[in-house]
């Protein structure tokens, strides 16, 4: 993970019409905490003009600093000139010479390529960028949907965060979300979305496994008390209690192993300093297997319950 | 289920404790080992069942313990048929009113001798204090002279029958049942237990014992031969 990453703070607006205003820029750039930051528009498919049939490619209008590029028009006049700036990677995929030629927006207006963009290290999910500068907006417009915030430092972002957020307040809140290093956060997720996904995988598969485990050792279990329970049937014991006594003596096995191998992997985890899973989970661990243990024994002690006394008394 | 059942009933009824009427019992589809079999066992009376190995000896006292479902015919015990129960109501009857001694002892190898004398009080739902407390006076009559938390594999063959009588007695059965009992038993052995089952009889029990020795056919009260060649009860 890069350092740049650690520092980003993210602003999206979603939704159909962008929310994010070309001010708030202006205004996010006069925090000191501030090192850069830029405003992007919603994504418009561009291909090169000579070639309108050939690969597209994302382009954003642009408010703000990017790395190389200051996207802020300094007067109107520069404004309609209508330029472009792209990445290398970009005019590659659209097949122009770096730093050259024109694009055309679909069924819009041509932008000459002024310059190579070239993206720094918290906007490279943006590649390939097209950027297209956009002036200032007219009083009561926005056209921005992202704002990308680069903090001096790492430690500044939260604080920095709590600067913007009022910033956003005027803005509908079910539209507008401020997060920190978005690419952080997205990998996070995305980690994160897979390790619970391996993890219910994990769990169903060890729960799977050790019913099956179970079924087998509890039939071996009940086949090696087939003379001790016909005994027990002999002496008086119901059906009931015959379940009862084999389902209960697997369950208990099951319980104290499960919760010893809990301490165990408890124990091993704080050891290596790692993330301990919260207790509730290990209980729900220990209660799931011990439940699960219980229920495959319940077939065999069914079936041992419901053999005749006498075939199992004569059992030698 | 009549709680009658679960306890000697007093004074009035004076019919057999036990009655088998035309029982028909079979293993699998083989042709049936128990075929029309009437029989009646009484309270007061040691009654011996007699007859060659694989006649169906065994089998009938499963019969009576209600452990087997009849083809056709009736168990009754103090005159009202019991075998068409429920499982968990043949169960009780089991649990409450019988005694068994198996050929071979047959106790729980894993627990202590203790534990095994008084295992049955647990299907009784009686408690293991008063339960122990019987236990030790069983074990002093029958002159078992080990520590009760000994393991029934470290005891004499004629130590674990006598146990295993002990844990027969310990419900203060009516009915009390053995099979072979005596047969791998030193003659000292032998006589505790067969003592014991004449003290049942004498003190107003039914006891029933299944037995090929001709020694112990003759001590009973009344016989019952299966041997085809002479077929019969005799007293
Ligand atoms: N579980 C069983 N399945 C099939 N046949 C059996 C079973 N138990 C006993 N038998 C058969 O029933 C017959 C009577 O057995 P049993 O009652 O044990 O005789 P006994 O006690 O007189 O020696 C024997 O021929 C025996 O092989
Ligand atoms: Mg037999």
């Amino acid at each position: 993970m890069d350092q740049q990453g650690t520092r980003t703070l993210v602003i999206q607006s979603t939704g159909d019409s962008p929310l994010l205003a070309t001010q708030l820029v202006d205004t996010i750039a006069t925090i000191p905490l501030v090192e850069t930051v830029v405003g992007f528009g919603p994504v418009r498919d561009v291909t090169a003009a000579a070639l309108p049939d050939g690969t597209r490619v994302g382009a954003r209008l642009a408010y703000g600093v990017i790395g190389n590029v200051q996207a802020t028009p300094r007067t109107p006049n520069e404004a309609t000139v209508q330029l472009a700036w792209l990445s290398m990677q970009a005019s590659r995929t659209l097949g122009l010479p770096p730093g050259a030629g024109t694009i055309r927006i679909i069924d819009g207006p041509e932008y000459t390529v002024a310059g190579v963009v070239t993206p720094p290290d918290y906007l490279q999910s943006f590649e390939p960028l097209v950027v297209i500068p956009t002036p200032a907006d007219p009083h009561g417009k926005a056209s921005l949907s992202t704002i990308v915030i680069l903090a001096k430092s790492p430690e500044d972002v939260a604080f920095l965060g709590k600067t913007v957020a009022p910033l956003l307040s005027e803005l509908p809140d079910e539209n507008v979300s401020l997060s920190s290093s978005e690419r952080l956060a997205t990998l996070r997720q995305a980690i994160g979305g897979e390790l619970t996904k391996q993890a219910r995988v994990i769990v169903l598969a060890v729960l799977a496994i050790s019913t099956a485990i179970s079924l087998v050792i509890v039939w071996g279990f009940v086949l090696g008390r087939r003379k001790d329970l016909g005994r027990r049937r002999a002496l008086g014991a119901t059906r009931a209690t015959i379940i009862a006594l084999v389902v209960g003596q697997v369950a208990l096995t099951a319980a104290l192993a499960s919760t010893m191998g809990a301490l165990f992997c408890t124990a091993t985890l704080s050891m290596l300093n790692t993330q301990i899973p919260r207790p509730s989970y290990v209980m729900a661990v220990v209660v799931g297997l011990t439940a699960t243990a219980a229920l495959a024994a319940s077939v065999p002690a069914t079936y041992a319950a419901n053999r005749d006394p006498l075939h199992e008394l004569r059992v030698p | 289920m009549m709680p009658s059942l679960e306890a000697p009933t007093g004074g009035a009824y004076l019919g057999p404790r036990v009655r088998v009427r035309g029982a028909v019992f079979g293993y699998g589809t083989d042709s049936p080992i128990v075929d029309d079999w009437s029989a009646e066992f009484h309270p007061g009376t040691v009654t011996a069942i007699t007859g060659p190995s694989g006649c169906g000896k065994s089998t009938r006292l499963y019969l009576l313990g209600l452990m087997v479902k009849l083809t056709a015919g009736a168990v009754e015990i103090d005159g009202q048929r019991v075998d068409h129960l429920s499982d968990a109501a043949r169960s009780r009857i089991r649990a409450w009113r019988f005694g068994f001694v198996f050929q071979d002892a047959a106790l729980d190898p894993t627990r202590s001798v203790l534990d095994n004398i008084i295992e049955a009080s647990l299907y009784r739902n009686q408690s293991r204090r008063e339960a122990a407390q019987r236990a030790r006076e069983l074990m002093d009559r029958f002159d078992i002279a080990i520590p009760p938390d000994r393991r029934p594999g470290q005891i004499s063959g004629g130590q674990a029958q006598r146990i295993a009588l002990c844990r027969a007695l310990l419900g203060e059965p009516d009915i009390l049942v053995a099979d072979e009992a005596t047969g791998n038993l030193d003659p000292r052995s032998a006589a505790t237990v067969l003592e014991a089952f004449r003290e049942h009889a004498v003190t107003g029990g039914c006891a029933i014992v299944v037995t090929h020795d001709p020694t112990v056919a003759g001590w009973a009260d009344r016989r019952i031969s299966l041997d085809p060649l002479h077929e019969g009860v005799s007293a």
